[in-house]
């Protein structure tokens, strides 16, 4: 599968701009970098759910749940598609937590529902596929790339009514090792230097912890249902939740509501160099009307 | 075939009883409803639990009696984030002495689990170490033994699909329990309440197969888990005894409880590669409960107590103590162990047959800081709690099937 010209694309995607932004979902409202940065509501056709933001090409990646794709969105085009995954499994693509690799290969975890669980990967030569080996029964949702390329990944398998998870560091040819374990539902994880941050959602924690085993987890903060994470300003983190806020996580068990009211925060992200926050909404309740969006926010 | 033959020589006796008592006999069916609201002050609020009022339960079910020697349960509990299947099983008793029953119900072992009600216990919530060894409930077949005058022994055999899991549709395992008592006086079922004397005196296992779960699991009593446990993997196996005695009006209980559990590590994520073998861990615990029921009649276990009719007060009035020590997941190098010390004391108004009325303060001491709160050596927990239920009649075994009416 090779990546597709997106100016050519850009039709056959249902998008629109709401909340003050323009028609086609580009958010041309911001077009130049020095600009404030303008609160906008993106709606998408599509579900998403893990958001990575490419500080280097000023891409935003989004992991479709609805259509098993990878979407990108960047200022110049709006949304687009930036690769299509393999095949399926029955009970729906269940992508969790998207992010890319130094020679530009998208990597996606895939939930699974116990059955199916997996990691998908779509390389910049077009070609995608299925990572070898891996444990189906793991449910996997958070994924994160360390400063020296190593992959991590986090799942937690759910047997006789309790959960139990992790984190595994990841490699792409088919091993997925565990690294820390002990947690019940992990479902965020982002590399800090030498440490990971994990948000556990059944234990309403945000943990930081070294990639071993055995280590002393510190708390940062104990917050309700935290979900997939991100780095934020000044050694902060960003998480939603399904009670639909995002929270930035100071550490020290201090966290901040940024935002509110929206329907399921599923994957958020970080732009440093223009600061604003980016943040998957996720309609919980597609019967009524589907109305999924991506929000960009200033941050101060 | 074998099956089948087995089958019919268990229910055609009971039909055919049945069928001779079909005229003394109408069918009954008993709403189940259960509901606890506390007010609750935490040492550590916010990172134990949060202060303030909270619905603690809400059980909601019914239990049918169809034939004398037939009785279906189901119960879910409604006061948590989802509803959650609690007993969904059909009981079948042959005889007064054989109670035979498939279905999701608790497994055996503890007396204070098993033998009692939670909400109903002399302390609110069941003790730490019960909690945290205990295998709850799963979906199984059971063989149950009753105690009577003339052999006052007590037995279970169950196999179910392992802990916790009540639904049982996400795993293939399987899980054994086997628990012996010896039960005298006031202990019997259907005993006199004013018998002075009442013992019961047991022991049980648990084997089951895990994959890959959390290992032994304390809490304090508002549910939160002080100790991070070990993912365990593995044959897991639990012993404990008991011992509950009773003198008039004072009731005393204790248990000790052992714990072994497996672990392997999944080193490569492939579930085709063998595991790497662990050391197991060792986990241990015990309990001791005395409660005085200072105004209103003598307990019975599983029964809500009520009033002597004298005294100064409406209902009944009970005061209770329990002490208990639990360590936790010790004897591998790779871990680091965990433990606590626990005490509590409560006192609970039985005021009228379906209300109740307590107060109860928690205090744990932890062996290792939780994670939560690094500087945190011991947590306290004060408890006020309304309870209500709907009385519903013990079931009739089928010698009892002529008194009825």
């Amino acid at each position: 599968m090779r990546y597709l010209d997106t100016r050519w694309l850009w039709p056959l995607l249902i998008v629109a701009a709401c909340g003050g932004s323009s028609g086609g979902g580009a958010a041309d409202e911001n077009p130049d970098p020095d600009e404030p940065v303008v609160a906008q509501r993106i709606a998408l056709d599509g579900d998403p759910n893990g958001l990575f933001w490419d500080a280097a090409s000023g891409t935003l990646y989004i992991a479709d749940d609805n259509n098993n794709r990878i979407l990108s969105w960047t200022e110049e085009n709006g949304v687009a598609l930036a690769a299509e995954l393999p095949e399926a499994p029955p009970d729906g693509p269940g992508l969790g937590q998207v992010v890319k690799t130094a020679d530009g290969t998208l990597v996606a975890t895939r939930f699974g529902h116990g059955t199916d669980g997996a990691v998908v990967f779509a390389k910049p030569d077009g070609t995608s596929g299925v990572v070898p080996n891996l444990d189906p029964v793991r449910r996997r949702l958070g994924l994160t790339i360390a400063p020296d390329g190593t992959l991590y990944d986090t799942f937690f398998v759910s047997l006789n009514g309790v959960k139990n998870g992790s984190i595994a560091r990841l490699d792409l040819s088919g091993t997925e090792t565990e690294v820390v374990t002990g947690f019940q539902k992990p479902v965020g994880v982002v590399a800090v230097g030498d440490d990971l941050v994990v948000s556990d959602q059944d234990r309403d924690t945000v943990f930081r912890t070294p990639p071993s085993d055995g280590a002393t987890l510190e708390v940062l903060a104990q917050l309700e249902g935290p979900d997939l994470l991100c780095v934020g300003p000044d050694g902060t983190f960003y998480s939603g939740g399904k009670q639909g806020s995002v929270r930035q996580i100071q550490g020290g068990g201090q966290f901040s509501e940024v935002m509110g009211d929206f329907q399921e925060v599923r994957g958020v992200a970080y732009d440093a160099k223009r600061r604003r926050l980016f943040v998957a909404d996720h309609d919980g309740t597609e019967g009524d009307g589907v109305n999924h969006a991506l929000h960009i926010l200033p941050v101060d | 075939m074998r099956s089948s033959l087995l089958a019919a020589s268990l229910i055609v006796p009971c039909v055919l009883s049945g069928a001779r008592a079909a005229s003394a006999f109408e069918p009954e069916v008993y709403p189940l409803l259960v509901g606890e609201v506390d007010a609750k002050l935490h040492s550590a609020s916010r990172v134990e639990g949060e202060d303030g009022f909270s619905v603690t339960r809400l059980r909601l079910g019914a239990r049918a009696q169809l034939a004398p020697w037939f009785v279906a349960v189901g119960q879910a509990e409604w006061a948590l984030e989802k509803p959650v299947l609690l007993d969904a099983y059909a009981s079948l008793r042959p005889s007064d002495s054989w109670e035979i029953s498939m279905g999701a119900r608790k497994t055996p072992l503890f007396a204070s689990a098993r033998d009692d009600v939670v909400w109903m216990l002399p302390v609110p919530e069941r003790p730490m170490v019960t909690r945290a060894f205990w295998p709850s409930r799963d979906v199984g077949l059971e063989v149950h033994h009753l105690p009577s005058p003339r052999l006052p022994i007590e037995v279970w055999v169950r196999g179910g699909n392992g802990s916790g899991n009540i639904l049982g549709n996400d795993n293939s395992d399987f899980a054994i329990d086997a628990r012996l008592d010896a039960v005298f006086g006031r202990a019997l079922p259907d005993a006199d309440p004013t018998q002075l004397l009442g013992l019961r005196v047991g022991g049980g296992v648990h084997a089951e197969s895990a994959e890959d779960r959390p290992g032994v699991r304390a809490t304090t009593a508002d549910g939160f888990i002080f100790y991070r446990p070990q993912t365990v993997y593995g044959p897991r196996r639990i012993m404990e005894a008991h011992v509950v005695g009773m003198v008039g009006p004072v009731k005393a209980t204790a248990e000790i409880t052992f714990a072994r559990e497996s672990r392997a590590r999944d080193t490569d994520g492939n579930p085709e590669t063998p595991r790497v073998d662990q050391d197991p861990v060792f986990s241990s615990g015990a309990m001791l409960e005395v409660a005085w029921m200072a105004v209103g009649a003598w307990r019975t276990l599983g029964t809500w107590p009520t009033a002597s009719g004298t005294g100064i007060l409406p209902g009944a009035l009970e005061v209770a103590g329990r002490l208990e020590r639990i360590d936790l997941a010790y004897g591998a190098r790779d871990v680091t162990p965990g433990g606590a010390t626990a005490a509590s004391a409560a006192v609970r108004w039985w005021a009228t047959p379906f209300a109740a009325l307590s107060a109860a303060l928690y205090w744990t001491g932890y062996d290792v800081p939780p994670i939560e709160s690094p500087d945190a050596t011991d947590s306290w927990l004060g408890l006020v709690r309304a309870t209500f239920h709907m009385p519903v009649p013990r079931p009739q075994p089928p010698g009892a099937r002529g008194s009825r009416k």
